[in-house]
């Protein structure tokens, strides 16, 4: 393959495995910017999303993108419920609120690990064959992943732009007592935004349920990622968290093709610390940040 | 007498928003010198200027002659210069006394070796920043609450210990932001007896954002007036009064 | 004062005679028990008191760092390297351990300290995948993947600790140091404001206290003290890998705290003397068990935010937060 070509795939690759990490990140960004919590529980929340699109499809023969879809509806509410019950005490608390969701995402590993085991399981593909873009070859699968990412995403992006829950959510993200001031109720955002969230790290993790496997492990890999692509742009910037996690993928993808992963990962790490001397607030930080 | 603080064409940009416009004046020792307009005139942000709390975008501020601009807050507090806040600032888990202490104890400054073993250094330190407590709690009237917990204060005497705190500092410029906020008339009154022996048996220069006109009036020697972001007068009280720009901008309303 | 005002039996100073006796009576009975799971379970409480002592320093500025493991582990690793590479002394690579611990997080935190609580925390955890990744890689200096086999036990001027009661008096003397120091430490001037900035940051900033310079200082302290429990462990253990170190260990440190009590000096004795041993409790039902911390965790955090040593003060009248 020359170099171009290389580059090409590289590139794609980046662009697939960045949208992943923006969904994972644009749900942790928006729960801390409604309930001001960094949820550690996020991880896995991805996973019980892939466990439960591998029983839709695998036990329940369900369709894929109905089974993404009800996995979407089933995390929402389990979030809200979870936020109610477990999380309200912290709201605005904001280490105190990441403590409890250490034990929180405790809680939720080990009961998959209960009820599922630890072996991983594996999932029939959506698609098979490969995509020809140009001299550059694509999985199918990972293609529709793609699509169907983007497709989430231009959902939310139509939620928080033009419906007026979306724009309620936006105000309370932004500044909670200007929310309140203009009347909306804050008190049923914290469920609702933190739903939201885990319920895109859910669909996240259904995505890439056919891509790879699914076990109770799963969670911890995406949750770096989303912590990476926070801290980079910027907690509680969307914005932020779109330019972070493409570029997030490409480094990863361009540098684990011409450096070994390892030296990468230092790299990306290396680069992280560097970024937070320079612009602490992140890639799109004010100066008044 | 002498200039302690000079503030020399301080402009303050948020975002497109100009808080404050080429903001000049001065503070002469031993003054007390009052700064007001009406709210969002950029007040509290001039105060964090001068405290080094925020950087301004442009213009300089002096201390005793030392550029301060930009802080970091915690030199410039050591330098003399202490603020209060608008919102009481005070630490509410803890006692009065204990307020206090923490507010003295930057003047402990041995190393931590030393402050392990207690050795000798430490413990004349720390007997200073005793006696400045106790002078303190004196001079503000707070010994009978010396063991309250400072949350279970009322409302008054919490920003009697904001103040409090800050003079255990014991600087020469103390910047008050609105200490008679929420306080009826009698109380408003006692605060400014407060503030002027404070200034005299304390050898302090008060800097004060306040909206009491009557405190106002009656304790500052000399009045800025700001309106958005633009000093638009200064002067002396009965002068400020009959400003006509002062009037309309501000004053036409009764207080 | 307290409690002896009331006639008759004064519950409060009985209750603090009875703690410290028991605390004694713990401490010495490693000594005396034939069971060697029993000293081992004891060594490991030490250790965990002096790990779980340096994040306690750091948590009373207000910040958490998630990062703790790798700090521990760092400290193990250059006390290890020194010692078997570098034919260091054994308290010579120990020490060395903890400063080079230190020094890292001097100038890690210099770095991210300025950072609001929640990027630190952010920064600390990716600064710890960062450890363990080059933990992995150096292998030629690390050993990769396998790690370190065959440490030697810890001597001391030809006094060797290799039997593990032995290794408890070694270990027991240092978490001992660890909480004499942290005691002495909240009440001087710094430990006043260390107070401060936890209540109030900007008012601390205020009085003139720098903020950043203290927290920096607890951070530089805490994992310091963190690598000389990596060293000690890594000496007890035999083995060191990367795994050992990973963000695992940083969160059961955490659970340790919290659960012990973060305000006070003996939280970081309260929490290992209880969560050391419970894995025996639950004979191995793991996922049981870490559902239980993760439980106590949110419990503890809701109804005792200051641990059960909040409680064990307040049952002994002690009125203040140390």
């Amino acid at each position: 393959m020359d170099l171009n070509a290389l580059i090409g795939q590289a590139v794609v690759n980046g662009l697939i495995v960045g949208l992943l990490y923006l969904l994972m990140a644009v749900g942790f960004t928006l729960v801390f910017g409604v309930m001001r919590v960094v949820n550690f529980a996020h991880g896995e929340f991805y996973m019980l999303g892939a466990f439960v699109v591998y029983y839709c499809v695998t036990q329940l023969n369900l369709p894929f993108l109905f089974s993404v879809v009800i996995t979407f509806v089933l995390a929402v509410a389990f979030g809200w419920i979870v936020e109610w019950l477990i999380l309200k005490p912290f709201r605005h608390d904001e280490l105190n609120g990441m403590i409890a969701t250490i034990g929180l995402a405790m809680i939720l590993q080990n009961l998959a690990l209960m009820a599922f085991g630890p072996s991983p399981l594996s999932m029939p593909s959506v698609v098979q064959g490969v995509v020809h873009l140009g001299s550059m070859v694509i999985p199918s699968s990972r293609f529709y992943v793609v699509a169907f990412s983007i497709g989430v995403l231009l959902l939310l992006y139509v939620f928080l732009r033009y419906t007026r829950i979306g724009r309620a959510l936006r105000a309370v993200v932004q500044d909670i007592e200007i929310a309140s001031v203009q009347g909306i109720r804050a008190s049923l955002f914290y469920p609702f935004g933190f739903g939201i969230g885990v319920g895109l790290a859910a669909v996240a993790g259904a995505l890439m349920a056919p891509l790879f496997s699914v076990s109770p492990f799963i969670g911890a890999g995406p949750l770096l990622k989303a912590f990476i692509v926070v801290i980079l742009g910027g907690l509680g910037s969307i914005p932020g968290a779109v330019l972070a996690s493409l570029l997030l993928g490409m480094t990863e993808s361009l540098g684990s093709t011409f450096l070994s992963s390892g030296t990468a990962d230092i790299l990306i790490f290396a680069f992280l610390i560097i970024m937070l001397v320079v612009r602490p607030g992140g890639l799109l930080a004010r100066p008044e940040q | 007498m002498d200039t302690l603080l000079q503030v020399d064409g301080i402009s303050k940009a948020f975002g497109g928003l100009w808080a404050l416009s080429d903001l000049s004046f001065s503070v002469s020792c031993g003054e007390i010198v009052g700064l007001i307009g009406p709210n969002g005139a950029g007040k509290t942000t001039a105060f964090n200027v001068i405290s080094g709390t925020h950087p301004p975008t442009s213009g300089v501020v002096r201390f005793k002659g030392i550029d301060v601009t930009g802080g970091p807050p915690n030199q410039v507090v050591r330098l003399g210069l202490a603020r209060t806040f608008q919102a009481t600032s005070i630490y509410p888990a803890v006692s009065v006394e204990e307020n206090l202490y923490r507010g003295a104890i930057a003047a402990v400054d041995t190393g931590l070796f030393d402050q392990l073993l207690n050795g000798l250094r430490t413990r004349a330190a720390v007997a200073r920043v005793r006696e400045n407590v106790e002078s303190v709690l004196e001079t503000m009237g707070l010994v009978q609450f010396r063991h309250t917990p400072a949350g279970g204060l009322s409302y008054g005497y919490q920003k009697r210990l904001g103040v409090a705190v800050a003079l255990a500092t014991r600087p020469e410029l103390l910047l008050l932001d609105e200490p008679a906020a929420g306080l009826n008339p009698e109380e408003s009154a006692e605060f400014g007896r407060l503030l002027r022996t404070l200034r005299s048996n304390m050898n302090l220069t008060l800097l004060l954002v306040e909206h009491h006109m009557a405190l106002v009036m009656d304790l500052c020697e000399r009045i800025v007036v700001l309106v958005e972001g633009e000093k638009i007068a200064e002067g002396r009280p009965d002068e400020v009064r009959e400003d006509p720009l002062v009037i309309e901008a501000y004053l036409g309303a009764p207080e | 004062m307290q409690g002896a005002t009331r006639q008759g039996y004064d519950f409060e100073s009985a209750t603090r005679r009875i703690a410290y006796l028991v605390l004694v009576v713990l401490c010495a009975a490693p000594f005396f028990v034939t069971n060697e799971f029993y000293v081992h379970l004891a060594v490991l409480i030490c250790l965990n008191v002096v790990i779980v002592g340096g994040l306690a320093l750091l948590c009373r500025t207000g910040q958490l760092s998630l990062g703790h493991g790798a700090f521990i582990g760092l400290g193990a690793y250059v006390a290890v390297i020194a010692t078997m590479r570098g034919h260091w002394p054994f308290w010579l690579g120990a020490a060395g351990g903890a400063l080079f611990a230190a020094l890292v997080a001097a100038i890690l935190g210099w770095v991210i300290l300025r950072l609001r609580g929640v990027y630190f925390v952010l920064v600390t955890f990716a600064f710890a995948e960062l450890v363990r990744l080059v933990m992995l890689s150096w292998s030629g200096l690390t050993g990769g993947a396998n790690g370190i086999v065959g440490i030697p036990s810890a001597t001391l001027l030809g006094f060797a600790f290799d039997t593990k009661m032995r290794f408890y008096g070694l270990a027991l003397v240092t978490a001992a140091t660890v909480i004499a120091f942290l005691y002495a430490f909240i009440r001087t001037p710094t430990g006043h404001a260390v107070d401060a900035v936890a209540e109030n940051p900007a008012l601390a900033e205020a009085s003139g206290l720098s903020v950043h310079r203290i927290q920096l200082m607890a951070f530089t302290i805490g994992s310091g003290i963190a690598g000389l429990g990596g060293a000690l462990l890594a000496h007890y253990v035999g083995f060191v890998s990367p795994e050992s170190f990973n963000t695992g260990l940083s969160i059961a440190v955490i659970i340790m705290l919290v659960i012990g009590g973060r305000q006070s000096v003996w939280g970081p004795v309260i929490g290992p003397l209880i969560l050391t041993p419970l894995p025996e409790l639950f004979r191995g039902a793991v996922q049981t068990q870490h559902i239980f911390y993760g439980a106590a965790l949110i419990l503890i955090l809701r109804f005792l935010p200051g641990g059960l040593a909040s409680l064990l003060m307040r049952m002994s009248g002690d009125r203040a937060s140390h």
